[in-house]
């Protein structure tokens, strides 16, 4: 019995170096409303834990984090990340929870549609707002040429901040999603190439929307024989599939870096599985089939005081949309109201307007220790705007001292103009972080 | 015969001029690679001070490195690779474990400076000997130690923010003891100073020490740990290596 606990020990190679590293932050902060002072209630991140262990080609990666609200003081532990990386001569291999990042542009990427969203974070830089899912990732190096496969065997959605009335966009609770993804597989690759000072990368990418859509309704027309009977529409949700395409860039251009990124969308219903024994007469599915794009173009330039400014270019068109209404168990085309398209992939800020311009700013002062950031959104098609202003103090080595204040202004006649829903949330927020 | 002799060593001594002199020390056997830890610290005008950690691989007479940030913690984990080309573009590259990606920079922007100190991407950068013109200036000595002074002026090749540099250089070692270098202006912006240590049969680097004289900000740079001819494999120098930090 005890040579078996000292078999995995005999296969691992005696002379291999080995080590445990670690980092993390603590960061606990407060937001309020300009409006009123009202501190705003959501969840953030406290403590943040990357652990890792490392021998030979083989690291062990993890990275959890401390979910914490204030009101009423509650935390949730999160394993966000947890893979083994592969290191051989010829690339990397990744198996696990993990975050995947694709695209040359900063911040809003359409051709990053591997993890799902967290909605909490949306405003976080990097993969803060990422969802760490179940995969395999292979990356081979080859010359100039870097050619990256991902699969993904178990779908997840984005989390939403349903029943959330402190978040800026509410949705009043969780919806009943009464199909489930029929096939969760997903797959992406991705070619990059480099040619001069230019990189060049080529993907494609097919899964699920991480948000569900109207899927079927049961419709119960008026009872001409009842007094007072209204016809009556049940939804009913469940997930589109979509395929994306993807090209993106970076290139320099004087004292000027251009990257960019665009993404072709093709959604479409899946084919439901239904029992038809148990399929109820009055069911009607909904068969879409919608092209979309979106894309972001960003130029930056770091001035010779260490100033820098990036400008991006958001844009998201609608290009095609195709709805048939069916009776489900007869087949037959009929005539509904098609409903309102909201994509279910793609970069959430693409989505807010059909273009926006953010324009950024950061510089740094105090040999480091201080740091000015400034951004504004603009909404190109519809009045609207975001600005957002923060500085950073460092007092202490590891140690920052973090103030914003972010403001979003719309358009007061139109209620549904998305930056005027979320003026209630113009907030300023100080934090404190600690790294370790 | 003396004055033959004489006439000889005034000739070999003086005949030399400012390209020899380049060539001299672009001929210098450097080593095939070299690792080290490097401690940075950054001095503003007023005192204040930042220290940086890093570990720092390199071949090819440094036109391969790569570069791990280890402190302060904020910074640990972002990794530099550098690539430079005799007959294309050089490549520059940072990973930001934050964002998960490996972000391409410009390598054509040489004077950005690096990590906010006073060396420019250009300071760190190999010069090609024909891309600059030289002229040789009366020798002098420096804490005892008689120099070559060397104008280098860069040509529109250099794609070089500076107008000149004035380097002196060890006759014996072939070494670099100082260098000033002037702004597009041709003011004065840059003194640096260098330190070495012998290391197998080389003259090593183990300290930097730049002052930008118009920001009066200067950076220390201390080389540790430095090994020589470890083995350090060209394969090192991909972009996957710069997740990983070594032991």
């Amino acid at each position: 019995m005890k040579n078996i606990f000292k078999l995995p020990l005999l296969l691992l190679p005696a002379s291999l170096p080995a080590q445990i590293n670690f980092s993390g932050e603590i960061n606990p902060n407060v937001m309020t409303r300009t409006s009123d002072q009202s501190q705003i209630n959501l969840p953030y991140r406290l403590l943040s834990l990357d652990l890792g262990f490392t021998m030979g080609n083989w690291d062990l990666k993890t990275n959890s984090v401390i979910e914490y609200r204030n009101k009423p003081s509650e935390s949730t532990f999160d394993l966000r990340e947890i893979y083994l990386a592969y290191f051989p001569e010829w690339g990397e291999v990744k198996i696990g929870k993990q975050i995947h990042a694709w695209g040359s542009a900063d911040g809003n990427n359409p051709t990053d549609n591997l993890n799902p969203y967290d909605y909490y974070y949306l405003f976080e830089p990097g993969v803060g707002k990422k969802i760490g899912t179940w995969s395999i990732a292979t990356k081979l190096y080859y010359g100039n040429y870097q050619l990256e496969g991902i699969i993904t065997p178990k779908f997840v959605p984005n989390r939403f901040p349903y029943g959330e009335t402190d978040f800026p966009i509410s949705i009043p609770e969780k919806p009943t999603i009464d199909y489930s993804v029929q096939d969760e597989l997903e797959l992406g690759f991705r070619v990059q190439t480099t040619v001069g000072e230019s990189d060049f990368g080529f993907s494609m990418f097919r899964g699920n929307d991480r948000s569900p859509s109207l899927s079927t309704i049961q419709y119960y027309p008026k009872d001409e024989n009842q007094p007072g009977s209204t016809e009556r529409i049940i939804p009913q949700l469940g997930y589109r599939t979509t395929t994306v395409w993807g090209l993106d860039f970076v290139t320099f251009t004087g004292d000027f870096s251009v990257r960019g990124e665009g993404a072709i969308f093709k959604t479409q219903s899946p084919l439901l599985k239904l029992n038809l024994f148990k399929t109820p007469l009055n069911l009607y599915e909904l068969h879409q089939e919608i092209t979309y794009a979106q894309y972001v173009l960003q130029v930056e330039y770091i001035s010779a005081s260490g100033l820098t400014i990036t400008g991006q270019l958001l844009g998201y068109s609608i290009n095609n949309q195709k709805y048939d209404w069916f009776q489900t168990l007869t087949q037959e085309l009929v005539t509904f109201a098609p409903p309102t398209f909201q994509p279910g992939m793609g970069t959430p800020f693409a989505i807010f307007s059909d273009q926006s311009f953010l324009l950024s700013s950061l510089g740094t002062l105090m040999n480091g220790r201080l740091e000015l950031r400034g951004a504004t959104m603009i909404d190109i098609g519809e009045k609207g705007k975001m600005l957002s202003a923060s500085a950073a103090y460092s007092p202490w080595e590891n140690w920052n001292i973090d103030m914003s204040v972010t403001l979003f202004s719309g358009d007061k006649d139109d209620p549904e103009n998305t930056f005027g829903k979320m003026e209630a949330f113009s907030h300023t927020k100080l934090g404190v972080y600690f790294n370790f | 015969m003396r004055f033959t002799l004489l006439a000889l060593f005034i000739t070999m001594a003086w005949g030399q001029t400012g390209i020899d002199i380049a060539k001299m020390v672009d001929d210098k056997v450097l080593p095939k690679d070299m690792s080290n830890t490097t401690k940075m610290v950054l001095t503003n005008s007023k005192g204040k001070t930042r220290t940086n950690m890093m570990m720092s691989k390199s071949m090819d007479g440094n036109k391969k490195q790569i570069i791990w940030f280890m402190a302060p913690k904020d910074d640990r984990g972002v990794a530099f690779l550098k690539i430079e080309h005799d007959n294309k573009d050089d490549e520059m590259r940072m990973w930001l474990p934050a964002f998960k990606k490996v972000r391409r920079i410009s390598s054509k922007r040489k004077g950005d400076a690096f990590m906010g100190s006073d060396m420019s991407y250009e300071d760190l950068t190999n010069r090609d000997i024909a891309d600059y013109d030289y002229n040789r200036l009366d020798d002098e000595t420096i804490n005892g130690t008689l120099c070559y002074v060397l104008e280098s002026t860069p040509r529109t090749s250099a794609n070089s923010t500076y107008s000149k540099h004035l380097s002196w250089i060890d006759q014996s070692s072939l070494t670099i003891l100082q260098e000033h270098s002037f702004d597009k202006r041709g003011k004065l912006k840059k003194e640096k100073t260098f330190k070495y240590q012998k290391l197998k049969d080389y003259f090593v680097m183990d300290q930097v020490y730049v002052k930008d004289v118009q920001k009066n900000h200067s950076t220390e740079v201390t080389f540790e740990k430095l090994e020589v001819d470890s083995g350090v494999k060209s394969a090192l120098f991909q972009e996957k290596n710069l997740k990983r930090i070594p032991r």
